[in-house]
C-alpha cells in the first residue's frame, strides 16, 4: 500500500510541481516541434515515459556502483546515453524483425523521443533525489504525463497565438516563448517558489 | 585577393550572418534553448557553456561530415548522441581543471549538452550530407551563435539578479521561466534583424533586375 502511495505522490509531484519543462526549460523544443496529432504527442510522450524509466533505473544503479567505483559517476552522462542508445537499437531491432511497424515514421519519430533532454533530465534528477525503485517509477510515470500535458498546452498556443495586432518581431517563436515562460510562472506557484533544481 | 579566396571568405561571412545573426539556430527554430534556460543565469555561467558546446558540437559534426554518410539513418541517430556524450565528458574534464567545481546548479544542468537538440540536428541530419569543411564552418559557427546567445542571456540574467539593470535585485532572475522571457525578447529582436535583412536583400535584388531590364532594352 505504502510503496503505491509513493509511486503515486512522485507521479503527481513530476506531472505539477516538478513538470520538467515548465520548472527547469528542459524539452520545450521538443514540445514546439512536434507534429500536432493527438496520436504523435501520445506516442511521444509514451516513449518518454519509457526512456526516462530506463534514464533513472540506470542512474539508480550507477549511484549503487559508484561506492565501489567513483569514476562511474564522472562519466555519468556517456554511461546514460550508452544505455539509452543500446536500448533504442533493440527496439529498432525488434522492429524490423517484426515487419509490423512502418521504419520511416520509427525513424523519423522515435530518435528525437530517445535523445532528449527531458530523458537525460530524468536520469539527473535521480541523481539528486536518490530515490527508491518505486518512487522512480512513479516520477518516469509522471514524466510522460506531465509532457504530454506540456506539449498539448504549448500545442494549443501555436494555433491560436499571434493576429493582427500582433507586431511582427513578435510573431511565431518570441510569442510562443514569452507564453512558455508566462505558462511557467504558474507551474513555478506549483513549487510555492524558485524551482527545487536551484 | 585570388578568386577562390574571395569565394571562401564571402563563405565564411555568409555562414557567419546566418548562423550567429539573421538565423541564429537558438533564435529562430529554438533548438538548444534548454540549457541556456536552465544554466545561463550568469556571463560566467554562458560562458562556461559555449566552451562545453563547442568542445561538444565541432568535433561531433566534423566527424559526421567525414563517416556519417556512410551509415544508414537509424544508426547515425544512435551513434552522433554516443559521440557527443564521449566528447562532452572530455570537454568537461578538461575544462574542471580550469575552473574548478563549480556549482550543483551548473553541474546537473550540464550534462543536458550531450543530448543538445542543436548538435544532435546538425550532427544527425545536415553534416553528413555536407563536405568535412562545410560541416566544420557550420558547427564553428553554429558554437559561435550559441554561445553568443548564452552569454547575452545569462548577462542580463545576473545583471537583473545583482539590481544592475533596474535598481532593484530581481531574485527570480535566475528561475528558468525568466530565461524563456529573456529568450523571447532576444528571439523578436532577431526576428525584427532578420526582417530588415530580408526586405533589403529583395529590394537589391529588384534593383539589380530592374537595371538588367532597363540595360537590355
Amino acid at each position: 500500500m505504502n510503496t503505491m502511495m509513493d509511486l503515486m505522490t512522485y507521479a503527481v509531484l513530476a506531472v505539477f510541481a516538478q513538470n520538467l519543462i515548465f520548472t527547469s526549460g528542459v524539452g520545450a523544443e521538443r514540445s514546439l516541434r512536434i507534429q500536432r496529432s493527438f496520436r504523435r504527442i501520445s506516442v511521444s510522450a509514451l516513449a518518454v515515459m519509457a526512456f526516462s524509466w530506463v534514464s533513472m533505473t540506470g542512474m539508480f544503479f550507477i549511484q549503487q556502483l559508484s561506492e565501489q567505483f567513483p569514476v562511474l559517476l564522472e562519466i555519468r552522462a556517456l554511461l546514460i546515453v550508452l544505455l539509452l542508445a543500446v536500448v533504442y537499437l533493440v527496439v529498432m531491432a525488434v522492429a524490423m524483425y517484426s515487419k509490423k511497424y512502418k521504419m520511416e515514421m520509427l525513424v523519423d519519430t522515435l530518435p528525437s523521443a530517445v535523445f532528449n533532454s527531458i530523458v537525460m533530465m530524468a536520469g539527473i534528477v535521480q541523481s539528486m533525489y536518490g530515490m527508491s525503485y518505486m518512487r522512480l517509477t512513479g516520477y518516469a510515470i509522471g514524466t510522460g504525463i506531465g509532457y504530454f500535458l506540456a506539449t498539448v498546452l504549448i500545442q494549443e498556443a501555436i494555433d491560436n497565438i499571434g493576429g493582427p495586432d500582433m507586431p511582427e518581431a513578435f510573431a511565431g517563436l518570441p510569442s510562443l516563448l514569452l507564453y512558455i515562460g508566462i505558462l511557467a510562472v504558474a507551474f513555478t506557484g506549483f513549487n510555492g517558489g524558485p524551482s527545487v533544481f536551484l | 585577393m585570388s578568386n577562390r579566396s574571395k569565394h571562401i571568405l564571402r563563405g565564411i561571412r555568409g555562414a557567419l550572418t546566418r548562423n550567429v545573426l539573421y538565423y541564429n539556430p537558438v533564435l529562430t527554430w529554438a533548438l538548444g534553448i534548454c540549457t541556456i534556460v536552465a544554466a545561463a543565469t550568469t556571463l560566467q555561467n554562458g560562458w562556461i557553456l559555449s566552451q562545453v558546446f563547442a568542445m561538444t558540437m565541432i568535433p561531433v559534426c566534423v566527424l559526421s561530415g567525414a563517416f556519417g554518410g556512410r551509415i544508414p539513418r537509424y544508426l547515425r541517430a544512435a551513434a552522433v548522441p554516443l559521440l557527443s556524450a564521449l566528447f562532452y565528458t572530455a570537454a568537461i574534464l578538461i575544462l574542471r581543471q580550469k575552473y574548478g567545481d563549480w556549482t550543483t546548479l551548473f553541474r546537473y544542468f550540464l550534462p543536458l549538452i550531450a543530448v543538445n537538440s542543436l548538435i544532435l540536428s546538425r550532427g544527425v541530419r545536415y553534416a553528413p550530407r555536407q563536405s568535412v569543411l562545410v560541416a566544420l564552418l557550420d558547427s564553428v559557427t553554429c558554437a559561435i551563435g550559441f554561445g553568443a546567445t548564452a552569454c547575452t542571456v545569462g548577462l542580463v540574467r545576473g545583471m537583473l539578479a545583482d539590481g544592475l539593470l533596474m535598481g532593484k535585485q530581481i531574485h527570480m532572475a535566475g528561475v528558468p521561466f525568466f530565461g524563456f522571457l529573456v529568450l523571447g525578447f532576444l528571439a523578436a529582436l532577431a526576428r525584427a534583424g532578420r526582417l530588415y535583412y530580408e526586405k533589403r536583400a529583395k529590394a537589391a535584388r529588384l534593383y539589380a533586375e530592374k537595371r538588367k531590364r532597363g540595360g537590355a532594352s
